[in-house]
């Protein structure tokens, strides 16, 4: 590596850059006009822009567009296409909201949809409007969109600092980031305050009250500053971005990273490192370390917020399993080559105290530059408290459980003191740490190490009932129990516990092995993914089916019992969405959220193959992450296999392809040639006929105009064999069956073949009483001529050929056979094929009146048969079942 | 044969009314042409032609509907040319009011056999009628048949089947005609009846002398007809 690999462009970067600029390409632009508040005049701003784009000839349709009846806005809306809203009841009341579907449908060139931040109401597809027009850019659609400051995910604490009001309505910075620009609405807090007290600034009924503190001056300035300061970065960034993908500061150089838990200070480390990551360029991780503590059902929902948080504000999420926090951020650190993390400063305590602090561990540990916040009052410290370590572990009972561990051990030892030596008792005590060790958390074993050191004081250290120790000995004797009690107890415990974690991460990698064993196992699509799904069922309860996409629309499910819900429409268009959209959406997602299953793209090199749909069994009990990051592990696989068995059919059907077209090649040939061969008669002997001399000579004429009509015949023969063929190949035909005679059939065929067919000697045996048989009489007709002349084109005339018919069981048996020479051993099975013709035979047909008889004949339930007789000669047999035969009224 | 009998061919190949035209003149016949259907109808009302041979394939409307317009204001016989693919619409035709069908590809021979039988009117069945031809004869008044002089025995319904087919000596009679005409009404579905007993009688005709062979013939999904 040479000195100037600084200057040349890091190809991954590039790539990148790229990848986002063609993502742009394809998707539609986004402009967001960004105020520091209401009243700024971001939606005039918004409908100036579009009446521009409207004069330069574009398409614009306004989608969502909020006048709040200000006269000069209406104004500008009048001569704008307007989408209408649709309406959606929720709770009794009517709510407008934006018409997506209406919109997508419509596709104009530009959308203009007020108010990225708003949160739509229940019912809705999406949960929030920013989500509506990512969606309308996925599809093509541009967007122009307003904003205010305080409701940027990143800027909404330093809003907060500065006025003091807490701020629900947020869009991820990802979301902004995605702008292609962002236009500053800015007026000077002055005009702003002028506005307000003309009544020009539309607030809202509940907002009224609230706008007294919040339209101040002070406050004003300083949420323009934040304004400023964030425009400025995004522009800052856009222009790195533009100026050179390869020279910007990003490259592998930083990476950040933030450890994510349940507690609320996560979401302050969160936005912390994000801006951070922003500032520096940098990519960031937010690691999630699951040490097997037992959460609460709140602090539970708080961790799945936090983790969604990181994700909205572009973090890539990794949850790992380790006992040891430390030793789990060490890990991830060295694997994703982290530079720095970000920790909030810990809190002293005397647990903490008593071995190295956290922040020491990880100085010493890692090679991660740590940067430590501080704490500031953000949220109120009197909650933070209910967050102590102690309060994590589940419930009171473990303590109570601790608290009569140690009484009865107290009573047992008080059984034994009048035999044993008070030491020993001791023991005892230490026992019973040892096994609050195994099932206990770190709190009660701690407090069963302390009680069982005081009742042993207490009760068996002479001076009985007193705290008092005299002999220097057992004061050594009972502080040394406390620390080995307190350490075995925790030792015990984290080796019980490592087990524990062991099995869980064992278990859920046994499933996926067994999952994906499936996939080894079964050969065959259908059954492959039954057995998935079915082991899936059995990992994660509830049920699990597959959709996926055949030629972009149809939709497979699986097994009879998904119809059940993926037959209700609403059902059915949650999963279509995500085929469409590649995004999962459903139950516990914020996409459709009402709808009553997950569904899941299955994604492969970034094209969706098809959508896995989860119903759990209770629709209350959210999906833990581990238990989500484990079923999408297995969409991957999924979809993976799914590709996989794309590319297996492309080069199955590639191969018939080819076997298809060597197929067409023969018949080519061998149509080319037989059609050909009379064409040429006929032409030759219409030239002849022109001749004077054969004009007049009607003797001449006479073999010429024979020839010429055995030509023609001929022709009108092959032409109609392909005809046949190729309408009885279609499927199309239906068969008019009707009763009649074998021996009708079999004179009618003997008469249709009258001329040639009378040189030979023909032999008919066909009894009287044979059943009548039931079937399409012309289609059966032509099987028949088409094996008499068969036999006619290969034996020599004068030879003798036999037509019988029996009744055989429950068939009936025609036989046709001829006294040639037969069909060679090994063309037997091939006389049947299309366009077969043993080879060295004379020329004559197309190979296809046999084929057509097989056609025939098994359209009709029978079957056809070539053998060669003892006797020499060729027979052919077609058999037919016989039909419970009509009833015959004679009149 | 009716020489100088009027007949208007209604086809859209060029080859094919050239064909016609050349080889009908040559017989005697007035041939007049017409491309369409519309044209062909129009020259049917305005020319009235003792014969009609129609297309089924025409590019302006189909030959069924180009049919049923004759039919509103004439009862000239029509003959058909079909495909052999269009089996299932034949019976349509001819119970639609067309007298008789070609399949193409045709000989003129046959072409001439049919326009004779067209041209002729059907025999008026008097009870005292009868109809011969070579070895058979059948005599309508006595319900008798003979061939070579020789009476032939036949039950009640094959002698209606016979006398239904010979009544129309020459023409298509289609499945249903014979059905309701021999059993009635209700037995048109059951053409198992028809197999049944034409084949009983062709036995009997064919057992008493081998020179009737064919002399019924089937037309397969269609009908009977009697080879003169």
């Amino acid at each position: 590596m040479t000195d100037n690999g600084a200057i040349r462009p890091d190809p991954d970067e590039l790539l990148k850059s790229l990848q986002k600029a063609q993502a742009r390409e394809k998707g539609g632009k986004l402009k967001i006009f960004l105020g520091m508040s209401a009243g700024v005049g971001k939606t005039y701003a918004m409908l100036e822009a579009a009446h521009a784009l409207i004069k330069d000839g574009s398409d614009v349709v306004a989608g969502i567009v909020e006048t709040h009846k200000r006269a000069e806005t209406q104004k500008l809306l009048e001569n704008l296409p307007v989408i209408p809203r649709t309406t959606i009841s929720y709770k009794g009341k009517e709510f407008d909201e934006l018409d997506i579907d209406e919109l997508l449908k419509r596709k104009p060139e530009f959308a203009l949809v007020d108010e990225l931040a708003h949160t739509n109401i229940p019912g809705s597809r999406h949960e929030k409007r920013w989500q509506d027009i990512v969606e309308l850019l996925d599809h093509g659609i541009n967007v122009y969109t307003t904003i205010n400051i305080q409701h940027v995910e990143s800027r909404k604490e330093d809003v907060e600092l500065a006025t003091g009001i807490s701020i629900r309505e947020t869009v991820p910075d990802s979301v902004i980031e995605r702008a292609e620009q962002v236009e500053l609405v800015d007026i000077p807090p002055e005009t702003l305050l002028e506005r307000l007290a003309e009544g020009k600034v539309y607030l809202g009924e509940k907002a009224i009250q609230a706008a007294d503190n919040f339209f101040r001056q002070d406050k004003l300035t300083a949420l323009r500053e934040i304004v400023l300061r964030f425009a400025g970065d995004v522009v800052g960034n856009e222009l790195r971005e533009m100026s050179s993908a390869g020279q910007s500061a990003k490259s592998a150089h930083e990476k950040l990273m933030v450890a994510v838990s349940h507690s609320p200070h996560s979401r302050r480390l969160i936005r912390a490192t994000r801006k951070m990551a922003f500032a520096a360029e940098a990519d960031w991780i937010a690691l999630h370390v699951d040490t097997g503590i037992v959460l609460s059902q709140e602090d539970k929902n708080r961790l799945s917020e936090n983790i969604e948080l990181a994700r909205n504000l572009g973090a890539a999420i990794i949850t790992t399993t380790d006992a040891d926090l430390v030793s789990a951020i060490a890990r991830v650190g060295k694997q994703h080559g982290i530079t720095k993390m970000l920790i909030g400063r810990p809190r002293p305590n005397f647990l903490a105290r008593l071995g190295p602090s956290l922040l020491n561990r990880l100085l010493t540990e890692t090679d991660i530059d740590i940067h430590v916040l501080h704490d500031k009052q953000l949220f109120g410290g009197s909650k933070e408290r209910f967050y102590l370590p102690f309060s994590r572990l589940a419930g009171k009972r473990p303590y109570q459980s601790a608290l009569i561990l140690i009484g009865v051990i107290t009573v047992l030892g008080a059984l034994l003191a009048p035999a044993v030596s008070y030491q020993s008792i001791g023991f005892l005590y230490l026992l019973s740490v040892l096994a609050a060790g195994a099932f206990f958390t770190v709190g009660p074993i701690l407090l069963s190490a302390t009680l069982s050191a005081v009742a042993w004081n207490f009760f068996f250290i002479p001076p009985k009932y007193t705290f008092t120790i005299t002999r220097t000995e057992d004061a050594l004797m009972c502080v040394t129990y406390l620390l080995v009690a307190a350490i075995t107890g925790l030792l015990s415990h984290r080796i019980i516990h490592n087990q524990r974690l062991l099995r869980v991460k064992e278990k859920s990698s046994d499933a996926m092995l067994d999952i994906l064993a499936q996939f080894a196992f079964q050969s065959r699509r259908k059954e492959c993914l039954q057995a998935v799904l079915s082991k899936m069922r059995g990992f994660f309860g509830g049920s699990f089916e597959v959709v996926f996409a055949k030629g972009g629309l149809d939709f497979e499910t699986t097994t009879a019992a998904s119809y059940r819900w993926m037959s209700d429409a609403r059902e059915w268009a949650v999963a279509k969405w995500v085929l469409d959209n590649g995004k999962e959406a459903g139950w516990s997602t914020d996409t459709l959220s009402s709808s009553q299953a997950l569904y899941i793209p299955l994604i492969a090199y970034g094209k969706v193959t098809g959508v896995l749909a989860y119903m759990p069994n209770n629709s209350d009990t959210p999906l833990g992450e581990e238990a989500k990051s484990l079923m999408l592990a297995l969409c991957g696989q999924i979809a993976f296999y799914f590709k996989q068995e794309l590319y297996r059919e492309q080069a199955q059907s590639a191969e018939e392809l080819k076997r298809s077209e060597k197929l067409y090649q023969t018949i080519l040939n061998s149509v080319s040639h037989e059609i050909k061969t009379p064409i040429t008669a006929i032409i030759g002997l219409v030239s002849a006929l022109e001749d004077d001399k054969i004009a007049v000579d009607p003797q001449a004429r006479k073999p010429i105009l024979d020839e010429l009509s055995e030509a023609a015949e001929r022709l009108n023969r092959e032409v109609t064999n392909i005809l046949d063929m190729s309408r009885l190949s279609s499927g199309l035909l239906s068969l008019k069956k009707e009763w009649f005679d074998v021996r009708e059939l079999a004179e009618s065929c003997v008469s249709k073949l009258s001329p040639r067919l009378d040189t030979y000697k023909l032999e008919l045996h066909i009894p009287e009483k044979l059943p009548f048989l039931h079937a399409d009489y012309a289609l059966m007709e032509q099987v028949l001529v088409n094996i008499l002349s068969n036999a006619l084109n290969y034996t020599q005339p004068g030879s003798r050929i036999e037509l019988s018919g029996s009744q055989e069981g429950e068939e009936i048996v025609i036989r046709v056979a001829d006294s040639g020479q037969g069909i060679p051993q090994e063309y037997l099975g091939k006389v049947f094929d299309r366009f077969f013709r043993v080879p060295g035979t004379p020329t004559g047909g197309t190979g296809l009146g046999l084929a057509i008889a097989k056609t025939v004949v098994e359209l009709h339930n029978g079957s056809i048969a070539a053998v060669n007789r003892p006797d020499g000669g060729a027979e052919f047999s077609i058999t037919l079942p016989v039909e419970p035969q009509p009833n015959l009224e004679s009149k | 044969m009716k020489t100088g009998a009027k007949i208007l061919v209604i086809d859209d190949e060029k080859s094919i009314r050239r064909f016609m035209d050349a080889s009908l003149t040559a017989k005697g016949y007035e041939v007049m042409l017409a491309k369409t259907g519309q044209e062909g109808v129009k020259t049917a009302a305005e020319n009235h032609p003792d014969i009609i041979i129609l297309d089924l394939n025409l590019p302006d409307k189909d030959g069924l509907t180009v049919l049923k317009e004759i039919r509103k204001f004439s009862r000239v016989p029509v003959i058909v040319l079909t495909v052999k693919s269009a089996d299932a619409d034949k019976e349509l035709l001819l119970d639609s009011g067309a007298d008789d069908y070609l399949i193409k590809p045709f000989s003129l021979t046959e072409l001439l056999a049919r326009i004779r039988v067209a041209l002729r009117h059907s025999i008026n069945l008097q009870e005292d009628t009868t109809f011969k031809h070579g070895p058979l004869e059948v005599d309508f008044g006595k319900r008798k048949v003979f061939i070579a002089e020789e009476e032939v025995h036949l039950t009640a319904t094959e002698f209606n089947l016979l006398k239904a087919l010979v009544s129309h000596a020459g023409k298509i009679v289609t499945q249903s005609h014979l059905l309701s005409e021999v059993w009635g009404p209700h037995a048109v579905e059951q053409s198992h009846y028809l197999r049944i007993y034409v084949s009983q009688l062709r036995r009997k005709l064919e057992d008493k002398n081998p020179s009737l062979r064919g002399f019924i013939i089937t037309d397969p999904g269609v009908g009977y007809r009697i080879n003169l």
